[in-house]
C-alpha cells in the first residue's frame, strides 16, 4: 500500500508487455523463416503479502513460450532435397563441429562434399545402408552419419533370379532333328525366346531359351549364350548349352505337373540364375510370352536422389534403377514446446522437455517425411499484429499508473511548502 | 486457420490452377496430333495448404492393341497389294496387251490365216513374226518378275533396317518410360512417344506386347518371338545380289528366328510378310506359269517322226533339240525360250519349214511330196494349242488344258488373287481406320470438353485471386490500426 509499490507494478507492467512486443518483433521479423515457430510472452502475478484492510500491488512476471510442436503450412517446391516433416518430430542435424541438434527447417541442399546442408549450415544426419538395413537407436545420436551423396560408386548387380510365363502350343509335334540340348548342328526346336540377364560385372548377357516338343505334354527347356551361336544357324553354341530342364504337362489341366518347374544355370562370367517356369502352361493356342523378368541391373553412375515418405534416400541412375542409401530417421522429445531455442532454427532438449528418442518416420506418432516441401513458420502476421497493438495499449496504460504514482508523488512532495 | 494460412491456400490454389491450365493448353495444341493421348490433371490434396496437381493420361489399352493388330494388317496388305499391282502392269501391260496370253491369240490367227493359204510365203513370214511376239512376251514377263523380286529384295532390306532402327528408338523411348516411372514424374510424353514407336513397329510386324514393373515393355512378334526385351533383338536379313528363275529368296531372321507368314497368297499381316509374300509366292508363282506356258509351246510345236523322238520345232529351248519333260516345270524356261533360227528369214531360215516340216532333218519332213497347198501340219499346231496337255501342280492353275487355254487361265489366276487382295485391303484399311477413330474418340482431345474446362479454370483462378485481394485487404486494415 506505497505509492513506490503501485509505481514498480506499472513498471513491471512495462517490462512484460516490451517483452510481449519483443517476442511480436522476434515473429514478424521470422514469419517467413522455414521451420521458424512462434513465441509468446505468457504472463503470471507476483502477489505482495498485504492484509484486509491494505494491498500491497505485485507484478507481472513473463515466461516466453515456444509454440514448437504447432504445425507450420506445407509450401511446395521444386528441389527434391526440401523436406518437410507432417506431423511430430524433428530432422537431426549437426552443426561444423559436430554438435548434434534438432530442426524441422529443412531446405537443404549438397554442399561440395555432397553432405546435405540447410540454410542455417547444419548437415542433416541419417543412418546408412552400407551394413545393411538400418536399425534407429532409440535413446540417442549413435550411429547417425551425415548424408553425404558424392561418394557413392557405381554399382552393378548380377542376376540370381528371374520368372518366364506363358503358353506352350498343345498341339506341337516333335520336330525331326535333334533337340536343342545336344547342341548339333542340325538342331531343331518348337519355340524360342530371350532374356537379357546381367553378369557380375553388370554386361547384359542374351540367353537364348528354346522350347522343343518332345512328346505328348513333355516339354525340354535349353539355355544358351546367344554371343556364343554360330552365325546363320545358331546352332551349335561354342561351349554347350547353360542348362536343361524337362517338362512335364498335364495333357487334362495343361498346367505344369512334375517336379521340375525351373531352369538353373549360371549367367556367364555371372552367378546362378534361377529361372522359375512355374507359370508356364501347354494349351492349345500358339507360342505366347505374358510375363518374363530377371532381376539385376547394369553399371551407372548417381542421377539423382530421391526421398521417400518414409525417409529412405534412394540414388537414382542413369538406368532408372534405384538403391536406398540413408535412411533419415526423426527425433522427438516428450514436450517439444519446452526444446530450447537456438540460433539458426535449431533446437536442444532442456530439462524440461524429455530426453530425445530416435525413430523413423511413420513409427509411433512421428510424421512422415515430405519431399519437395518446406514447412512454413506457424506465424499468423494477423494476430501478431492484434497482440501488438493490445500489447501497445497496456504498456500505455501501464505507463499511465506510472505517471499518476509520480504524479501523486508530487502532490506528496509538495505538501510541505 | 489464419490469414496467413488462407494466403497461404490461396497461393497453393492458384499455383495448382496455373498448371490446369497448363494441361489444357497442352491438350489443345496437341488436340490433331493422333499419337496423343488426352492428359487429365487431378488435384489432390495432401498435407495441411498444399495441393498437388498430378498429370494422368488416358489411356485405352485394349483399343490400342486393336488399333496395333489393325495397323499392322492393313501395312502388310497395302504392301501385298500395290506390289501385285506393280506385277501387273510390268508383266501383262496396261489391259494385258503384252501379256502372253494375247500373243498366243496372235500366233493362232496367224497361223489359221497361213493354213488357209500354205502356198503363200508372206503368211508365213507372219506366223513367224507372231511367234516372236509370243517369245519376247515371254522373255520380257520374266525379265520383269526376277527385277521385281530382285527390287522386293531390296525393299525387305530397306525395311529391315527400319525396323532396326525402330527398335533401338523404342529402347530409348522405353528407357525415358522406365526413369520416370520409378522417379515418379510425369511419363505421359515419353509413353506417348512409345505408343507411336510401336504403332510404327507395328506396321512392319504384327507384335504382341506386355509390360513388366515400372512400365518395362516388352515386345514379341505374334508368334513369339522376343523382338524387343530389355534391349532390342537384331533383326537381319542380307539381300541377294539378283534373281533368276527358281532362286529361293533369303529368310529374314527375328533374333535368329526365321519370320515365317501365312500360307494364303492374298493375306498378310505386317510390311516385311506382305513383301516376303510378293517375293516368294506371287512372283515364284507367275515364272513357274510363264515357264509352263514356255513349255507347253516348245512341246506343242515340236516336230514328230516315226522314226525318231520328237524334236524342238519353231520354239527352242537351251535342251534342244529334245524336248521338256511332259508335265515337269522347268525353272526358267519363259527367258530362255527363242524362235529356232531354220525357221526365221530374218536369221536366214525358211519359214515354209513350219508347212512342210524337216527342220530337225529329212526324217521329220511331213509335205513328202512337196505340194505348195498342203496345211495339214499348220492345221495340227493350230489344234495343239487347243489340245488339252499335262502341266505341272506347282504353278498353281487347271493341271489339264491346252496352252491358249492355260495362258488365258495364268491371267485369271493373277486377276483373282489380285482381286482378293484389293477385298482384304480394303477391308482391312475400314479396320485400321475404325479402330484409330473409336481409340482418338475415348483417347485423344475433344477441344469443346477442354474450353469448358478452361472456363472453369479461369473462374477457379479469379475466386483465388480474389481471395488473396481481400485478405490482403484484412491486413491492410489492420495494419492501418497500427499506425499513428
Amino acid at each position: 500500500m506505497s505509492l513506490y509499490g503501485m509505481m514498480r507494478t506499472g513498471v513491471s507492467g512495462m517490462n512484460a508487455q516490451a517483452n510481449r512486443l519483443s517476442a511480436v518483433a522476434d515473429n514478424i521479423a521470422n514469419s517467413d523463416t522455414t521451420g521458424y515457430k512462434r513465441s509468446s510472452a505468457e504472463f503470471s502475478t507476483l502477489v505482495m503479502p498485504g492484509t484486509g484492510g491494505a494491498y500491497n500491488s505485485g507484478g507481472v512476471t513473463t515466461t516466453i513460450r515456444s509454440a514448437i510442436s504447432s504445425q507450420g503450412v506445407l509450401q511446395y517446391t521444386t528441389s527434391v532435397s526440401d523436406l518437410a516433416v507432417n506431423g511430430d518430430g524433428f530432422f537431426v542435424v549437426q552443426d561444423a563441429s559436430g554438435t548434434p541438434y534438432l530442426t524441422r527447417a529443412g531446405s537443404f541442399v549438397p554442399d561440395a562434399q555432397g553432405r546435405l546442408v540447410n540454410a542455417a549450415g547444419y548437415q542433416l544426419m541419417a543412418y546408412s545402408y552400407a551394413n545393411g538395413t538400418p536399425a534407429a537407436t532409440a535413446n540417442g545420436f549413435e550411429g547417425l552419419v551425415p548424408v553425404q551423396i558424392s561418394d557413392q560408386a557405381m554399382t552393378a548387380t548380377p542376376s540370381t533370379q528371374g520368372s518366364f510365363t506363358g503358353n506352350l502350343p498343345a498341339g506341337a509335334t516333335p520336330p525331326s532333328g535333334a533337340l536343342p540340348s545336344s547342341n548339333s548342328a542340325t538342331a531343331e526346336y518348337t519355340s524360342k525366346s530371350s532374356l537379357v540377364a546381367y553378369d557380375n560385372l553388370g554386361n547384359k548377357v542374351l540367353v537364348d531359351v528354346y522350347f522343343t516338343n518332345t512328346g505328348p505334354g513333355t516339354w525340354e527347356v535349353a539355355a544358351f549364350d546367344q554371343s556364343k551361336a554360330t552365325p546363320g544357324t545358331s546352332f551349335p553354341y561354342t561351349g554347350g548349352s547353360l542348362g536343361t530342364a524337362n517338362l512335364t504337362f498335364d495333357t487334362t489341366t495343361g498346367k505344369l505337373t512334375g517336379s521340375t518347374t525351373g531352369l538353373t544355370f549360371t549367367v556367364p562370367n555371372g552367378s546362378p540364375l534361377n529361372l522359375d517356369l512355374s507359370k508356364l502352361t501347354q494349351l492349345g493356342t500358339g507360342f505366347t510370352v505374358t510375363d518374363a523378368k530377371v532381376n539385376g541391373n547394369a553399371p551407372s553412375t548417381i542421377d539423382k536422389i530421391q526421398i521417400g515418405q518414409d525417409g529412405v534416400i534412394y540414388a537414382q541412375y542413369a538406368d532408372g534403377s534405384t538403391k536406398a542409401l540413408y535412411k533419415i530417421p526423426l527425433a522427438d522429445v516428450q514436450s517439444p514446446d519446452n526444446l530450447t531455442a537456438m540460433p539458426g532454427n535449431v533446437y536442444v532438449q532442456s530439462a524440461d522437455s524429455g530426453a530425445v528418442h530416435i525413430g523413423f518416420a511413420n513409427e509411433g506418432r512421428l510424421g512422415s517425411i515430405v519431399s519437395g516441401a518446406l514447412e512454413n513458420s506457424n506465424v499468423d502476421i494477423a494476430e501478431e499484429l492484434t497482440n501488438m497493438i493490445a500489447a501497445q495499449r497496456s504498456y500505455t496504460a501501464n505507463s499511465k499508473v506510472f505517471q499518476t504514482g509520480s504524479d501523486l508523488m508530487d502532490v506528496l512532495v509538495n505538501l510541505k511548502r | 486457420m489464419s490469414l496467413s494460412s488462407a494466403l497461404s491456400i490461396a497461393q497453393s490454389a492458384l499455383l495448382a490452377t496455373s498448371k490446369q491450365t497448363s494441361v489444357v493448353s497442352r491438350n489443345v495444341a496437341d488436340a490433331s496430333n493422333p499419337d496423343y493421348s488426352r492428359r487429365i490433371a487431378v488435384v489432390t490434396s495432401t498435407a495441411p495448404g498444399a495441393r498437388s496437381v498430378e498429370i494422368q493420361r488416358a489411356a485405352n489399352d485394349l483399343l490400342f492393341r486393336q488399333n496395333l493388330s489393325a495397323l499392322s494388317a492393313w501395312s502388310g496388305q497395302s504392301a501385298l497389294y500395290s506390289g501385285m499391282d506393280q506385277l501387273q502392269l510390268s508383266v501383262n501391260g496396261v489391259d494385258n496387251a503384252s501379256s502372253p496370253s494375247t500373243a498366243i491369240a496372235n500366233l493362232q490367227q496367224a497361223l489359221q490365216l497361213y493354213a488357209t493359204t500354205p502356198s503363200n510365203q508372206n503368211l508365213g513370214t507372219s506366223v513367224i513374226d507372231a511367234a516372236k511376239q509370243v517369245v519376247s512376251s515371254l522373255n520380257s514377263g520374266t525379265q520383269a518378275i526376277q527385277d521385281f523380286r530382285t527390287q522386293t529384295d531390296g525393299q525387305i532390306a530397306t525395311a529391315v533396317s527400319d525396323l532396326n532402327s525402330l527398335l533401338s528408338q523404342f529402347q530409348d523411348a522405353n528407357k525415358a518410360v522406365i526413369t520416370g516411372t520409378r522417379s515418379g514424374t510425369d511419363v505421359s510424353d515419353a509413353l506417348d512417344q512409345r505408343d507411336a514407336l510401336l504403332k510404327k513397329i507395328g506396321e512392319y510386324v504384327p507384335v504382341s506386347t506386355f509390360t513388366r514393373g515400372d512400365n518395362d515393355m516388352v515386345i514379341t512378334t505374334k508368334d513369339g518371338t522376343t523382338l524387343f526385351e530389355t534391349v532390342p533383338r537384331s533383326v537381319t536379313f542380307t539381300a541377294s545380289a539378283g534373281y533368276t528363275a527358281g532362286t529361293p529368296g533369303n529368310k529374314i531372321y527375328i533374333d535368329n528366328v526365321p519370320l515365317s507368314g501365312t500360307s494364303d497368297n492374298t493375306t498378310a499381316d505386317g510390311k516385311l510378310a506382305g513383301l516376303l509374300k510378293l517375293r516368294d509366292g506371287v512372283a515364284t508363282t507367275m515364272q513357274s506359269q510363264l515357264d509352263e506356258i514356255a513349255r507347253g509351246l516348245v512341246t506343242a510345236f515340236a516336230e514328230t517322226s516315226s522314226s525318231q523322238p520328237n524334236a524342238a520345232g519353231l520354239f527352242t529351248w537351251s535342251g534342244a533339240p529334245a524336248i521338256p519333260a511332259a508335265g515337269t516345270l522347268v525353272n526358267g524356261l519363259a527367258g530362255t525360250i527363242k524362235i529356232n533360227a531354220a525357221f526365221d528369214p530374218s536369221a536366214g531360215g525358211n519359214p515354209s519349214l513350219l508347212r512342210d516340216g524337216g527342220a530337225n532333218g529329212a526324217a521329220y519332213v511331213a509335205n513328202t511330196t512337196g505340194g505348195a497347198s498342203y496345211s495339214d501340219l499348220l492345221i495340227g499346231y493350230g489344234n495343239k494349242l487347243d489340245q488339252p496337255m499335262a502341266f505341272d501342280t506347282s504353278a498353281g492353275i487347271t493341271v489339264t488344258s491346252g496352252v491358249s487355254d492355260y495362258a488365258a487361265n495364268a491371267i485369271g489366276w493373277f486377276e483373282g488373287v489380285r482381286q482378293q487382295a484389293s477385298t482384304n485391303a480394303d477391308a482391312k484399311q475400314a479396320l485400321a481406320q475404325r479402330t484409330a477413330e473409336a481409340l482418338s474418340n475415348d483417347t485423344g482431345v475433344n477441344v469443346d470438353q477442354e474450353m469448358s474446362l478452361m472456363l472453369d479454370l479461369e473462374h477457379t483462378y479469379q475466386a483465388s485471386a480474389r481471395m488473396m485481394k481481400t485478405v490482403s485487404d484484412m491486413l491492410d486494415a489492420l495494419l492501418s490500426a497500427v499506425g499513428p
